[in-house]
């Protein structure tokens, strides 16, 4: 009787060579990106879409050819961040154009797939067992960030960032869907709890072998709005001692918060501000890493 | 996963897959190219979803053209209809239209070329002018 590794195929579906040709196509697509860079952080609300939407905004303001992908699956902010809410997306023989937001910036994000701002992120299951099977759930959304990538006509790009959810675990996920990453930027605020999982999450991506760039501390003190003085924020912390290069330190201020909500983020408005001279010291030094 | 006919010691071939069905199990019809003997692959609920999450596709012939992100447009419960449309041709600028974009500020003035694109590609205006400009304002709330 023959044995498994006997029979070529698998008698018609071609399954791996299905999942290969995917591989495959993502492969090329990403061969016209120059830089694929991945904004992480290890804990959810440090603001790390804000600086993606920011630093993408900044670098298209540069003349640089941005693109960012929302891999925040479950909480897609970039629509709005970068202003291409309501945006639909045109089909070409290419793929689809992403949507085009503040400075350029060429973005895909679920949430414009979504039809309201209320609805979550669910996925249709074929039957049988509950929707929220924890595999197949991360099969789909592997699978629908994989297209994301791959179907989207992003032509050539400088960079490609990818706003990953909160938690170094989902890191992991993602990166095991993109074939090459070029850099990762860590997103923290200056508070023990952040830093506690930020660190543990760098001993990780240092065990991968992840091209970590640096860490970027937000909301690092406080602009007094009369005195324009710096005053710290949180009583502890500092990303100084956490053994990788800190690429900046973004004041506290509540602009960025309402730019963001707007879709233009403030450091594109008000450049000369403690905060936008921090965003552009931030663009300079992440471009900085690829020009030593 | 393959199939082996035991009297022939051939390979089965796949010559059908059904559609998952209410109890979200799939079929998928094997058959000996020699003898013409068929048999069933049923999966369970959790193969079929697992297989339905790769991305991938049963049958004898799965080749062909993918739509782009079909996956994500069939797999999300609730999806916007027109996420995505028909590119169509380019959309042209009047010179006025175009000088009345140049006074938005520069990092605002891309995703305003999309909005007001969007708007007439919608409607199949092929020049955008100030009057077009107008309209879309009002139809689009900017204000």
């Amino acid at each position: 009787m023959k044995r498994y590794a006997e029979i070529a195929g698998d008698g018609g579906s071609d399954v791996v060579g299905q999942v290969l040709a995917l591989r495959q196509r993502l492969e090329e697509r990403l061969a016209r990106v120059r830089r694929v860079v991945a904004v992480m952080s290890g804990k959810g609300g440090v603001g790390k879409s804000t600086v993606t939407a920011t630093l993408a905004a900044l670098l298209a303001a540069r003349g640089r050819a941005v693109g960012v992908v929302d891999a925040d699956l479950n909480g897609p902010a970039l629509g709005r961040m970068l202003g291409v809410r309501g945006q639909q997306h045109l089909a070409t023989e290419d793929g689809v154009l992403p949507a085009v937001g503040v400075a350029g910036v060429r973005a895909v994000t679920l949430d414009l797939f979504l039809p309201g701002e209320a609805t979550p992120v669910a996925w249709r299951h074929p039957g049988g067992l509950a929707a929220d099977t924890t595999v197949w759930r991360g099969a789909m959304e592997a699978t629908a960030l994989r297209e994301l990538l791959t179907d989207v006509a992003w032509g050539d790009l400088d960079y490609l960032f990818l706003d990953l959810p909160p938690g170094s675990d989902r890191f992991a996920a993602v990166a095991g869907v993109v074939p090459r990453l070029d850099g990762v930027v860590v997103v923290t605020v200056p508070s023990l709890v952040s830093l506690s999982v930020v660190r543990k999450a760098l001993t990780a991506a240092r065990e991968r072998g992840d091209p970590v760039l640096g860490v970027v501390e937000n909301m690092a003190g406080y602009v007094c709005p009369h005195c324009g003085r710096l005053g710290p924020l949180f009583p502890s912390g500092g990303a100084g001692d956490l053994g990788v290069p800190v690429l900046a330190r973004l004041p506290f201020d509540p602009r960025v918060a309402a730019g963001a909500d707007t879709g233009v983020p403030y450091a594109l408005e008000a450049p000369d501000t403690p905060v936008g001279l921090a965003f552009a010291a931030l663009a300079a030094a992440l471009e900085g890493r690829w020009q030593e | 996963m393959k199939f082996l006919c035991l009297a022939c010691d051939q390979p089965m071939t796949v010559t059908e897959a059904q559609p998952p069905d209410a109890d979200g199990s799939r079929a998928v019809i094997f058959r000996c190219p020699r003898c013409g003997h068929a048999a069933a692959m049923l999966t369970n609920p959790a193969e079929t979803q697992l297989v339905h999450a790769l991305g991938v596709r049963l049958g004898p012939d799965p080749g062909g053209a993918r739509e782009p992100l079909a996956h994500v447009r069939g797999g999300l419960e609730r999806a916007r209809a027109d996420a995505v449309g028909p590119g169509g041709g380019a959309v042209a600028w009047s010179e006025a239209a175009q000088a009345r974009l140049q006074a938005a500020p520069p990092f605002v003035r891309p995703m305003i070329r999309r909005a007001y694109e969007d708007y007439a590609r919608g409607r199949g205006i092929a020049v955008i002018t100030p009057e077009v400009m107008d309209d879309a304002r009002r139809a689009l709330g900017m204000g």
